[in-house]
């Protein structure tokens, strides 16, 4: 099953390289990189220009966090979807591959995808850094990249199990809610606390289901600038991608 | 096939526990650090003479957005949030006035949010405010509270002043006391001139020795009186509650603070630059900055400070004996 899984997957990946995916991430992060290296963003907080390379880094940090999470479900939505649009399945079936490894090749390609196109955006970030004279960032960056690929991918993963039950609209809706419950998780708090009531209890409940992405952005983050971390958040993110993975398993398409 | 099953769930089965084990559960340390901190202010804070008042005589609920950690002493007990939101303030809660404030992880996490949103700016203006999220730590948060459990001492003996204060205020169902400052106190440029001027005089007065120091003082109380003749009777009693209730608390805290971080760190984060702006900060100076005037100019000052005379009272008693 490994070897299959491993081979759906590299065809997989194969075919996002021939696709012009990258030529778009890879103008994402030349766009990030441009705005990152001019002296005068229009980026305010508090009402005053955010200026300085730890606010400017801090920033950034989170904006690649969040286009990775919007490029995570945008490359992961329709992998599975296209896959039996073109029958391609049938391919598979005849193999006697199991649904579990072809889903999970699948699965697999769209992490490797979504982290490759968060991969460029980080080194674009990693080029602002050293541009601005702060290469002592850098080493830490490759760990930081690790801990926040835990968030791409759970996003990536999610969005993926989704595909293989619900329509690619529903997919989407799912992915992007929970994307958006997971990096603003602090905001929505808030949010949970000024409504109250039934609305706030439902709200506490998805808060309660959904990782707290911005929180492993934030420990990437200060990894990243050699402050230390919760180790405790690593492991729900590992944990919540455990339990997403079980979707591979539960979840089957009635074609097969 | 079977024992990819078995490495899959040993793998989720490792991961839960790590889950578990490295999670934190109760009141986090920091917090109960935080406490045990501000309770060691005690003697210290006891010699300012407020009477009767101890921090330990109430009882501090740490909201952490879910439930509430009420701390009395060496007991910790979880209870379900009294409001539910992320404030700072003293609330009456079975039968006895209580503190309640974030636990320190949340406040911390909100500054970004707040950040973002602007809040911080807003909630400088408004005096809730003093630190930004760089400066704020566990000392500056040991400070709020003193600076709450200020309020429940005023409430407790004072709670029947302090609504005749306010029903002269007469806020509306959806006004704020910004509202009333802003409206009634801000916009009236000759008002805010003299306060400008009142607070020239009061930071000179406290850099100032003997007989200069109560000139400036008599100085800038005559020209308070200036400005109560101008305003209205509802921007008057928000003004005197501002600068007696929260400017009092503000001493307080300001004071604890002072203890914690020293000197220079309290220098630095409430008696810097005196900016007029619009919203009720101002006033927290102010009260504090007639508060420290009063510990340079009347030992045990906090014995006689009452809301009869607030303290421009006390101060012009202080500068008009001989």
């Amino acid at each position: 099953m490994k070897s299959s899984a491993g081979i759906i997957m590299k065809t997989a990946l194969k075919e996002r390289m021939r696709r012009k995916e990258l030529y778009i991430i890879a103008a994402l992060a030349i766009l990030l990189l441009f705005l990152c290296s001019s002296d005068v963003t229009s980026i305010t907080m508090n009402g005053e220009a955010v200026t300085g390379f730890k606010n400017m880094f801090w920033v950034m940090h989170a904006l690649v966090h969040f286009v990775g999470c919007v490029l995570a479900v945008v490359l992961s939505l329709h992998t599975i979807p296209k896959e039996y649009e073109r029958k391609n399945s049938h391919l598979v079936w005849v193999r006697n591959i199991r649904q579990e490894a072809y889903h999970g090749g699948l699965a697999l390609a769209n992490v490797c995808a979504s982290l490759w196109a968060a991969g460029i955006l980080y080194a674009a970030l990693a080029v602002y850094a050293v541009a601005k004279g702060h290469g002592e960032v850098l080493l830490p960056m490759i760990p930081a990249f690790l801990i926040l690929s835990l968030s791409i991918s759970f996003v990536s993963l999610f969005v993926s199990v989704m595909s293989i039950k619900f329509p690619v609209m529903a997919a989407g809706i799912f992915g992007a809610a929970v994307m958006v419950f997971g990096v603003f998780h602090g905001m929505m708090e808030l949010f949970k606390n000024m409504l109250g009531g039934l609305g706030g209890k439902c709200m506490s409940f998805f808060l309660f289901l959904v990782p707290d992405l911005n929180g492993i952005q934030n420990a990437a983050y200060r990894f990243a600038t050699g402050e230390g971390i919760k180790v405790h958040l690593v492991f729900v993110m590992l944990f919540a991608l455990w339990m997403v993975s079980l979707g591979l398993f539960v979840f089957r398409k009635k074609e097969a | 096939m079977k024992l990819f099953k078995i490495g899959y769930g040993l793998t989720g089965l490792i991961l839960l526990i790590c889950t578990v084990i490295t999670g934190s559960y109760g009141l986090s340390k920091v917090n109960q650090e935080i406490y045990k901190k501000a309770i060691s202010l005690e003697t210290d804070m006891e010699k300012m003479g407020f009477p009767e008042f101890f921090l330990a005589d109430y009882k501090v609920r740490f909201y952490n957005g879910d439930c509430d950690y009420v701390v009395k002493g060496e007991d910790i007990v979880k209870q379900d949030p009294l409001l539910d939101v992320f404030v700072g303030t003293t609330i009456e809660a079975e039968g006895e006035y209580q503190v309640l404030l974030p636990t320190y992880e949340k406040f911390s996490a909100l500054f970004d949010l707040l950040d973002a949103a602007g809040t911080v700016s807003q909630g400088m203006s408004e005096g809730s405010m003093v630190f930004t999220q760089n400066t704020y730590n566990e000392n500056a948060h040991a400070a709020s509270i003193w600076h709450e459990a200020f309020h429940a001492w005023q409430a407790s003996r004072w709670q029947d002043d302090i609504d005749a204060l306010m029903r002269r205020v007469n806020l509306g169902e959806e006004e704020s006391r910004e509202d009333i400052i802003v409206r009634e106190a801000d916009a009236d440029t000759k008002a805010a001139a003299l306060f400008r001027e009142e607070m020239e005089f009061l930071k000179k007065a406290y850099h100032e020795e003997g007989e200069e120091k109560k000139e400036y003082v008599l100085k800038a109380l005559s020209l308070a009186d200036n400005r109560r003749k101008i305003l209205s009777d509802s921007a008057n009693a928000m003004e005197f509650y501002l600068e007696n209730l929260e400017g009092s608390a503000r001493y307080v805290e300001s004071l604890a603070y002072r203890i914690l971080e020293g000197e220079k760190a309290w220098q630095n984060h409430y008696l810097g630059e005196f900016h007029y702006e619009e919203g009720s900060s101002k006033y927290y100076y102010m009260g504090m900055l007639k508060g420290l005037l009063l510990d340079q100019t009347a030992e045990g000052w906090q014995r006689k400070f009452s809301l009869a005379e607030g303290f421009d009272g006390l101060l012009k008693g202080v500068c008009q004996e001989e």
